[in-house]
């Protein structure tokens, strides 16, 4: 009996040593957090002016939107502390937090909410994110400058503001999340020359960090926002650095970076055997694929750009990535509810691939071994893609594949900018490489539907439209789930794009942060209230 | 036909000279091998050189790739052999556009002298006031990588050595007997260049020319390193060290990147020995020497 009590005291004096070791370590302000980017930024620090995906890593720290995305994808409240939808659900009213202060020391207001999405929608907006917002009641008239004001958005008081849409918009919350611009430091500005702003390269929001520096692509320094309406953050800086995705290991050997997003399993292996990193591997939200130019001589042809699919063992490149990643057959990621598997994923077939090339009209007259139509036209187009390793290997790949059935690819290496202005200033490429970060929203008009800016390739097709258009303006979840099951199946028949796979990352932390969820589903920064990038810290004897 | 004679028992005289220097013989054989594999890449090579192996991707030497593997599975001997056809041949043909734009303005430079002279050579300062490798860099990513830009590009900037030392000879010999000789007989001024001048300032032309050889080839490995030079699936010895960028493959995978490394060590150390052999058994005062 003794010695169970013994015992029993015992488990209970190590237990509660335990529990106070580990609540021994309070989270402690200061020290720099190295996060990093591995392409050139934008350089559009602005989050309605932006395109780059690497500039919004810089903008989300700088500016909060009225609700965010949270660790499980759904949506909750940020600046705004609450919302009501309207009987019919067309109207919502945000309440906002009161008190939060912009970098500056301004308060924010009704006003600034106005402002931002007000902007998005003016006549001599140059930027790409009207369509987002065109669902909002009296946008269009605005838009082509027949009304000064857009009805939609109605100012109720300081804190307090009213959206109402022309349809029930599904995307229209998680459009919400756009960081909200400081009226009173731009209103003055004409609405074109927005986009080269002064503010761009030095902005000022409410998010939990402020600009602080830019050298040109090296990186950005932000100081943490004593006012932030979360708190403080405990960082007193972030940095955000650019870094050659080769040299990422050599940065973590000598401690000189905390987060890191690999593709890259090679690395990630060797950096395995560093003991000052985690690694966390989550199938992304993101796909990469080859952009064919719907409105090029050769691949208008829906025949031939199913040839090539057919062609185009594109397994090999799971094989190239170490099983790295998840074959994609369209755009929408396996973890979204709106994923569906029923689509066309041809299967690796060069005989018919040959078939279909053949009865095009497409054989090999002259024995060069490229095949060419009567008119002596060969089958041949360019391929573009940005220098990163995998991007070429990918491009080489499909080269030699395009070879075996006789159509020429000719492979043209270019910087990530001056490819994406290659994009939307000519005419005449054939194919590229790259990716899009989707998020868990099915939707996928910003970059499919025919006004779509992102629409890079020129996919003009209305059924297409009727059903991306249906599945916004779709509220109940079971219904979306169909029409987005349809447009799954339709886009890989008609093929804008050929889908390669959804990247597997590799997120690496430095072993000497602390505070991160590491029960990520979306992101280690991430947690059920979103984003807790104000919450990490690092203790004292770690910082530099 | 006398001077024929003449010429052809100068030739033997180097020769004669240029085979006792070892190192130079060392030179001329190694690189006479890597021009002879070139050549016969398809023949000796045992796949072509974008044939992908997928059940042997980024495997290490073995008997059915003697070499290894690639990433994509491409057999890294076969490509060595087809790019030491680009790697050379880049060399060859840029160092000959620098050859002929050298030599041109060289000898305008020297034969007419005065303001002609002026001008060219502060051409030339103005050339050599940029860092080569840096200009370079710049004007192949304006004008677009490709292996035939490479080519003019190099050709293009480094004309300057060889025009340099053209225009030296020209003015030392300009005065000499048999160029006044030459003119005395009404000899035109082409003949007299071509003639005359020019075959006797061949000597030090013929060294700097082989040593830009090797110059050229480093260039261009430098450029695709860069991604700026021969693109893919092109292989050139420059971008197949690309593997190396990776520390990964640095420290793990030797394979893939010794044997290009090697190829550009042993073809530029070759032609620089060359080099300097020839310039040895060129220079008579070397020559008295050795007798």
């Amino acid at each position: 009996m003794k010695s169970k009590i013994l015992s029993v005291i015992t488990i209970l004096f190590l237990l509660v040593t335990f529990v106070s070791s580990v609540q021994a370590e309070e989270a402690v302000y200061g020290g720099t957090f190295v996060d990093t980017v591995q392409t050139n930024f934008g350089e559009i620090f602005n989050p309605i002016q932006y395109e780059s995906s690497y500039d919004s890593q810089v903008i989300d720290l700088v500016f909060d939107g009225l609700v965010i995305r949270n660790s499980t994808g759904a949506i909750v409240p940020n600046l705004a502390k609450s919302w009501d939808f309207s009987e019919d659900g067309k109207s919502i009213t945000f309440h906002l937090k009161e008190g939060v202060k912009y970098h500056d020391g301004h308060e924010l207001t009704s006003e600034d909410v106005a402002f931002t999405f007000r902007t998005m929608l003016h006549p001599d907006y140059t930027g790409v994110r009207y369509g987002s917002y065109s669902s909002i009641k009296g946008a269009a008239a605005y838009h082509k400058g027949e009304a000064d004001q857009v009805s939609g958005i109605e100012i109720l008081d300081k804190y307090t503001i009213k959206f109402t849409t022309e349809y029930s918009d599904a995307t229209f919350m998680g459009n919400m999340q756009r960081g909200i611009l400081p009226a009173h430091l731009l209103k003055d500005i004409p609405v074109t020359e927005l986009e080269n702003a002064e503010f761009n390269s030095n902005p000022v929001g409410c998010g939990p960090f402020k600009f602080a520096e830019y050298v040109s692509q090296q990186y950005v320094i932000l100081d943490a926002f004593e006012d932030y309406h979360k708190g403080r953050p405990y960082l007193d800086q972030y940095m955000v650095k650019k870094v050659a995705t080769d040299s990422v290991p050599v940065y973590l050997k000598r401690d000189e970076i905390d987060l890191v997003s690999l593709d890259n399993k090679e690395q990630f292996e060797e950096l395995k055997r560093l003991d000052n990193l985690k690694g966390f591997t989550r199938v992304s939200e993101a796909f990469r694929y080859f952009g064919i130019n719907q409105k090029h001589p050769l691949l208008q042809n829906k025949n031939i750009r199913q040839a090539l699919a057919y062609g185009f063992q594109k397994e090999i490149i799971l094989q190239i990535l170490n099983g790295y990643g998840v074959l994609a057959n369209g755009a929408i990621p396996p973890s979204s509810w709106g994923y569906s598997e029923d689509v066309c994923k041809y299967e690796f077939d060069p005989v018919k691939a040959m078939a279909i090339l053949k009865e095009e009209g497409y054989i090999d007259r002259d024995g060069d071994g490229i095949r060419e139509n009567e008119n002596g036209e060969k089958l041949s187009f360019d391929l573009n893609t940005t220098s990163q390793d995998i991007r070429v290997e990918i491009s080489e790949l499909f080269q030699e594949f395009m070879k075996q059935i006789g159509v020429e690819v000719d492979v043209q290496l270019m910087e990530f900018n001056a490819l994406v202005d290659m994009l939307v200033d000519s005419k005449d490429w054939g194919m590229y490489i790259m990716g899009w970060a989707t998020g868990p929203e099915p939707d996928m008009s910003w970059i499919f539907h025919s006004n779509a800016a992102w629409n890079d390739v020129r996919f003009f097709d209305d059924y297409n439209d009727k059903l991306l258009d249906k599945g916004k303006s779709t509220m109940e979840r079971e219904k979306r789930k169909e029409i987005y099951a349809e447009w799954q199946k339709y886009i890989s028949q008609e093929l804008p794009y050929i889908f390669l796979y959804y990247p597997e990352l590799t997120t690496v932390i430095n072993e000497r942060v602390r505070g991160y969820n590491s029960d990520n589903t979306r992101g280690l920064l991430l947690d059920e209230k979103g984003s807790m990038v104000h919450k990490i810290w690092i203790p004292k004897d770690k910082q530099k | 036909m006398d001077n024929n004679k003449r010429n052809n028992s100068t030739w033997q005289n180097v020769w004669h000279n240029f085979k006792k220097n070892k190192l130079a013989l060392f030179g001329l054989i190694t690189i006479i091998l890597l021009v002879i594999m070139a050549l016969l890449a398809p023949i000796i090579a045992p796949y072509t050189l974008s044939e992908m192996d997928f059940a042997n991707m980024d495997e290490g030497p073995s008997l059915q790739h003697i070499l290894g593997t690639d990433k994509l599975g491409r057999d890294i001997f076969s490509r060595l052999l087809y790019a030491a056809r680009i790697s050379l041949s880049v060399g060859l043909i840029a160092e000959a556009i620098a050859l002929t734009i050298g030599t041109t303005l060289g000898t305008t430079a020297g034969f007419f002298a005065g303001k002609v002279d002026t001008l060219i050579m502060r051409t030339v300062d103005m050339f050599n006031s940029f860092p080569f490798i840096l200009l370079s860099i710049t004007v192949v990513a304006v004008i677009g990588p490709s292996i035939y830009n490479v080519m003019i590009v190099l050709g293009v900037l480094s004309w300057t050595g060889p025009c340099r030392i053209i225009r030296g000879q020209f003015l030392q010999i300009k005065n000499e007997e048999f160029v006044e000789g030459a003119r005395a007989m009404g000899a035109s001024n082409l003949r007299i260049i071509f003639k005359h001048m020019l075959p006797n300032s061949i000597s030090p032309l013929l060294v700097s020319a082989t040593l830009g050889v090797g110059g050229a080839i480093m260039t261009e490995a430098a450029l695709s390193y860069l991604g700026l030079g021969v693109q893919p699936p092109t292989p050139s010895w420059g971008n197949m060290l690309q593997a190396a960028n990776d520390l990964h493959a640095l420290e793990t995978k030797p394979w893939l990147w010794l044997p290009p490394g090697i190829s550009i060590l042993l073809s530029v150390l070759s032609i620089n020995f060359i080099g300097d052999g020839l310039r040895d058994s060129l220079d008579p005062k070397a020559q008295q020497n050795d007798h």
